[in-house]
């Protein structure tokens, strides 16, 4: 059994103008969910009647609400309408979520914050890049309303929302952009000084500034953090591993490709990690000479790479509503 | 001819202490990380301001501080010039500065070699 849950605009007012309820699905202004059946009841279209009056009966506490506190009351008034059929059944989620809250109520509903793991989540509403998605849905509310659920493919909306990004494309873009960033300021000190030390040689008193500069193991911290800004861990933070899961990306080779320049556990390629280490070792100048002889040195070789690479999974990530091949 | 003095405006201080290594062979390099540190630290005796767009590492893309110490310094010191430099890829911001009157847009990372014969060409 497949269940797929559309939850309207998360903080319309009840039969207001921004009532996707009433306007879009048709639904009456003091309902609380519509609800259409596909296959002789093996699949479910359910639509859950948001605005903000169900979150708190004052407009603006029910804006103040957390993201916990959402989710509670959206799976309190789920498992009342549809909890005999939750557990058995697969179910996927699109949900036009409150402003400035869109990534955290996504990720809290995909891991289980509704109280069941979802098949996908899917953001909807005036973002960019969900236009395909907002389309499909006015589409069905039109057709339910002409011809009822007899007039719709459920296996094909199931594997059109399957298929469709969890998030805006352009926001993904955005949020590797800033990543990206992130990643490269780490590493561009380091860049600028191997090039400085390459060009007058290695010269003793700059190198002795540069140690200075990154001894107590400074640019090992630095790959460290970039590790953290790359994959998921303990830490709530934006990832680039986030941004590949979220656009369905996970055995992208462009993917691939950055986790083998920058391992998770393992250490980077070419001797880097060891000439990052050794730029804080005051006896190590020779070692790093010979390691780094000119420009097209291992280091300048990974980071120009990882920068690459980085600048690829941008570009790969999906276009407006189309899910990454 | 007396040496050379560059201000250089970015937000990461490891940054700019790096670059300030790198060019300390062949000019005097002050640091600003900020409109307000870049007002205090410019004067008559800076003979080139090197400025990154964007001077709030949280907002790449979005943030163009460095765009306002431009346009401060074009209006205090016209005759200082000014190049500027951004990790993003801003060809709208590129143009926007250019227009203002910065003399180049380097794209980061920079090669140092290339920024050492800048400043010397710039500097003359």
């Amino acid at each position: 059994m497949r269940i797929i849950i559309v939850i309207t605009r998360m903080m319309a007012s009840r039969g207001g103008g921004d009532d996707e309820f009433v306007k879009l699905w048709g639904g009456k202004p003091d309902g609380d969910y519509a609800i259409w059946s596909f296959n002789d009841g093996q699949d479910i279209l359910y639509v859950y009647h948001g605005c903000w009056q169900r979150f708190d009966n004052d407009w603006q506490r029910a804006e103040q609400k957390t993201v916990k506190e959402l989710c509670e009351q959206l799976s309190r008034d789920i498992q009342q309408d549809l909890g005999q059929y939750i557990g058995q059944s697969e179910v996927g989620v699109l949900v036009h979520p409150p402003m400035g809250i869109e990534q955290e109520l996504i990720q809290s509903i995909s891991k289980g914050g509704l109280g069941f793991k979802p098949s996908f989540v899917i953001a909807t509403g005036g973002h960019a890049g969900v236009e395909e998605v907002n389309q499909k849905l006015s589409d069905i509310s039109s057709v339910l309303r002409n011809q009822g659920p007899l007039g719709l493919n459920f296996g094909e909306l199931w594997n059109f929302f399957c298929k469709a990004p969890s998030t805006p494309a352009e926001d993904l873009k955005r949020r590797l952009s800033i990543l990206k960033h992130r990643i490269a300021h780490l590493f561009l000190p380091i860049y600028i000084d191997l090039q400085g030390l390459i060009e007058t040689g290695f010269r003793e008193d700059y190198w002795d500034e540069v140690v200075d500069a990154y001894k107590d193991g400074k640019a090992k911290q630095a790959l460290e953090e970039a590790r953290k800004l790359v994959y998921e861990g303990e830490e709530k933070r934006d990832t680039v591993e986030k941004i590949v899961k979220e656009a369905r990306m996970e055995s992208h080779p462009v993917w691939n490709q950055v986790q083998s320049l920058l391992p998770k556990n393992r250490g980077l390629p070419n001797d880097v990690e060891q000439i990052l280490q050794d730029l804080g070792c005051q006896n190590k100048r020779e070692v790093v000479k010979q390691k780094c002889r000119d420009r097209n040195n291992p280091f300048h070789q990974w980071f120009t790479e990882l920068d690459k690479a980085l600048d690829n999974l941008r570009e790969a990530l999906p276009k407006k509503g189309n899910a990454a091949t | 001819m007396p040496r050379p003095r560059i201000l250089i405006v970015d937000d990461i201080m490891e940054y700019l202490h790096a670059l300030q290594r790198a060019l300390m062979d062949i000019c005097d390099v002050d640091i600003a990380q900020s409109l307000e540190e870049a007002k205090n630290a410019l004067s008559e005796n800076t003979s080139l301001l090197l400025v990154d767009i964007c001077l709030d590492e949280s907002k790449p893309g979005i943030d163009r501080g460095g765009v306002e110490v431009l346009k401060w310094a074009k209006a205090h010191y016209p005759k200082i010039p000014v190049v500027m430099m951004s990790a993003y890829r801003d060809f709208e911001a590129a143009v926007e500065c250019l227009n203002l009157g910065a003399t180049k847009f380097l794209k980061k990372p920079i090669d140092i070699a290339e920024l050492k014969s800048l400043v010397k060409e710039l500097v003359k």
